[in-house]
């Protein structure tokens, strides 16, 4: 799967209708990809949906389409009704209007339950079961489906490799672990029975910045590896951009843009989007969507190296802490071209 | 003030040198327990010296009953009061108290057979108030000194060696002249029975309150509506006295039985158990209500949310998180009945119930105070009895973070 790709290359997924085509770039609202009655349909789709809660609108005539194997991001300031569009995945929350459509499937006529167990959920707290312990809260799923000791002690094994957490770790109780482990274990805990769909709410808002960022490396990882279809929910927009291979932005109930972080990163693009990402600044995230390769100039030069799969943020910060305006491009079997300040400036995407 | 000046305040040095290895924690407390088990063998009539069991004696100092034995008795509990002082090891001063407190008992008991001699058969020597002050300090003491061993089980097993030197030195024969000792002698199957009978009363009282209280707390645990209503009745139950409350059972009760006589069979009756039973249970309801209202709610909102977005139903996500979450603070609430139910039966020994509290209420109707001794001992050593043997129970349930084994991860995860 190309899914953790950041440069969302793969296909066209977020659809977005009835969203004034006027302030969202035209690469951003994209009617493609198959039709709801078609032989693929998207992992989740969501069909004109509104939610209420004693009569406030929380949602209100969302359509959202997520493709298998992207990880969606829903971004906004809080009370835009980002969490409550992930409830309605689950059926946690029920719309009061329209079709949440998941694997194809109208879950309102599904039992809660069932499908509930059949997709991960990340909460920001966690949320393990405090008097089990690590490898009993992850194999809870498993459990419930009924699966045979044997296979429940290999998929915890394999979990907590894959979420890279010590296998000494399995008989520890949740009050024994840094909130970096036990974020980890909630991850592998939503891994457990293999869903294909993970939602994520706030997944990193309890942890601190430096275990924050080995997270969200570790998250795109898991994404590359397992090709699950992630929708996650975000107040933070550089970590939207970080990870999202599908961006959907939110306010006021309602969704202002989707499409590729490229794409919704354009200077031409809504106001509050815009806004969002840093106004001005916005520029300097975009650097991270374009590799050094993708600019980078024939000639050798003599100068302070670079790899080529780096990011152009990455090659600015090294020229801007190097007080240098020219790198050498060298990958693992030397040097292979040279990235100017002027390319990198005139040529990004 | 039209005093002089009063001194311009110095640094106070410290009273007490603390030591390194332990917070000093405490120890102002068991060097005043000391102080108390020293002033009541000093300054308190230890004995009392009368001719029969009803009628009041004469007050003797510890020096007088004891005679040249009473510098051994004060140099053993002088030793145990200074012992927070001394650099010695918890055990040791723990080893201290529960000598000092064997002596005095051995000392008192042996003193009896000295003051009677030459006297009618009739004369008695009860226990005075400087004896059951410097007990008590010395067995606090002795707690104390336990509880900074700071191991588990070490109070639990203070109590036992307490309740051990007591039995070993009875046993002996040391005690059989004092007062306490001739009266369990005449009495002894009276008392033993109603022992038996308070243990039952409790027990029943017990086991009423919690076949209230798990439906009640369950109903308003789930509703707010439910929670106010068993709230509001059960409180103000509380705010009846017992003996008012057993005074409003017995009326209630005869019209009832009147109503449907056929409840007679059944063992129920407007005097005596039933009213007890029913009162003390109602009172219990309450705190057993709280508990297991608090303790349900115990679980953590987040776990429980995510419990339920893993697609655990309401059925087991009480099972497999509210109940084992709520286990100790039920057994905490558990253990406060129960040391409740033991002191509220004793009231039942007005209406007829029987138990322990006739047996108190008989002594003071005859203003016999070793009759009175004789039930009220009992009740205290059951309630304490009662405390210990549950207060393991909240430990078991909230214990094995610490002794969990690490285990090999597929053992664990197969063991689910």
């Amino acid at each position: 799967m190309s899914g953790a790709d950041p440069n969302g290359s793969g296909p066209a997924a977020v659809r977005v209708s009835g969203a004034d085509p006027e302030r969202s770039h035209p690469a951003a609202v994209r009617v493609s990809g198959p039709d709801p009655d078609g032989s693929s349909p998207a992992a989740v789709r969501l069909e004109g949906v509104s939610v209420a809660f004693g009569g406030v609108m929380a949602l209100e005539d969302v359509d959202l389409a997520v493709e298998a194997g992207d990880l969606a991001v829903l971004v906004g300031p809080s009370g835009s009704g980002k969490s409550t569009l992930l409830r309605c995945v689950n059926r946690l929350v029920d719309p009061v209007r329209g079709r949440v459509r998941v694997r194809g499937r109208d879950i309102a006529g599904m039992e809660p339950a069932a499908l509930r167990r059949s997709i991960g959920y990340v909460i920001q707290s966690v949320g393990l079961f405090p008097h089990r312990t690590v490898a009993q809260n992850i194999a809870t799923v498993p459990r419930i489906l009924g699966w045979p000791k044997a296979r429940v002690g290999e998929r915890v094994a394999a979990l907590l490799a894959l979420v890279r957490l010590e296998p000494e770790l399995a008989g520890r109780r949740p009050a024994e672990l840094s909130g970096g482990q036990a974020q980890r274990v909630g991850l592998a805990r939503a891994l457990a029975a293999d869903p294909d769909i993970l939602l994520m709410d706030e997944p990193f808002g309890a942890v601190d910045p430096i275990v924050r960022r080995t997270l969200r490396t570790e998250l795109r990882r898991i994404h590359a590896e397992t090709g699950k279809t992630i929708l996650l929910v975000t107040h933070d927009p550089v970590e939207a951009l970080e990870l999202a291979t599908r961006l959907v932005v939110l306010r006021e109930g309602r969704v202002v843009a989707a499409g590729r972080p490229v794409d919704l990163t354009d200077a031409a693009g809504d106001a509050f989007v815009r806004d969002l990402f840093g106004g001005d600044t916005m520029a300097l995230h975009r650097l991270r969507f374009t590799p050094v390769s993708a600019v980078m100039e024939p000639g050798l030069v003599d100068a302070p190296a670079i790899a080529p799969d780096a990011t152009l943020r990455e090659a600015l910060a090294r020229m801007i802490a190097l007080r240098v305006t020219r790198l050498s491009v060298a990958g693992a079997a030397g040097p292979v071209g040279s990235l100017a300040l002027d390319a990198l400036v005139e040529r990004h995407r | 003030m039209a005093g002089p000046a009063p001194p311009a305040a110095a640094p106070v040095p410290p009273v007490l040198p603390v030591p390194a290895d332990r917070p000093p924690s405490g120890r102002a407390l068991r060097l005043t327990l000391g102080a108390i088990a020293l002033a009541g063998l000093a300054l308190m009539p230890w004995v009392t010296l009368a001719p029969n069991r009803l009628l009041p004696g004469q007050g003797l100092s510890a020096l007088a009953a004891l005679g040249p034995g009473a510098w051994l008795v004060g140099g053993l509990v002088a030793a145990a009061a200074l012992a927070p002082l001394a650099p010695i090891r918890p055990g040791w001063r723990l080893a201290l108290a529960l000598a000092a407190a064997a002596g005095i008992l051995a000392a008192t008991g042996l003193c009896a057979e000295r003051l009677l001699a030459g006297r009618p058969s009739a004369a008695r020597v009860s226990l005075g108030a400087g004896f059951w002050i410097a007990g008590a300090a010395l067995l606090l003491l002795a707690l104390e000194e336990a509880r900074a061993l700071a191991r588990r089980g070490a109070a639990s097993g203070t109590v036992a060696a307490v309740a051990g030197l007591v039995g070993l030195v009875g046993a002996a024969g040391v005690l059989d002249r004092l007062s306490l000792a001739v009266e369990l002698r005449a009495r002894g199957d009276a008392v033993l029975a109603a022992l038996g009978q308070h243990l039952a009363l409790s027990a029943a009282a017990l086991a009423l309150a919690l076949a209230l209280a798990l439906p009640l707390g369950w109903a308003a645990f789930r509703s707010p509506r439910a929670e106010a209503a068993v709230s509001a009745a059960l409180g103000a139950v509380q705010v009846v006295p017992a003996l008012a409350l057993f005074g409003l059972l017995i009326p209630l009760l005869a019209a009832l039985l009147r109503g449907i006589p056929s409840l007679r069979d059944l063992g129920l009756g407007a005097i005596g158990p039933t009213p007890a039973i029913l009162g003390v249970g109602l009172y219990l309801a309450l705190p057993l209500v709280r508990g297991l209202v608090s303790g349900l709610r115990a679980a953590d909102p987040d776990a429980v949310e995510a419990a339920r977005a893993m697609g655990m139903g309401e059925a087991r996500i009480t099972a497999e998180m509210r109940i084992p979450l709520s286990l100790p603070v039920l057994a905490g609430a558990l253990r406060v009945a129960a040391v409740q139910s033991i002191g509220l039966v004793t009231l039942g020994g007005l209406i007829g119930a029987g138990g322990l509290g006739a047996v108190v209420f008989e002594g003071m109707s005859q203003l016999a105070p070793d009759l009175i001794l004789l039930g009220a001992l009992p009740i205290v050593a059951l309630a304490l009895i009662a405390d210990a043997l549950l207060g393991v129970l909240p430990g078991v349930a909230s214990a094995p973070i610490a002794d969990a084994p690490l285990a090999p991860v597929p053992a664990r995860g197969a063991g689910v």
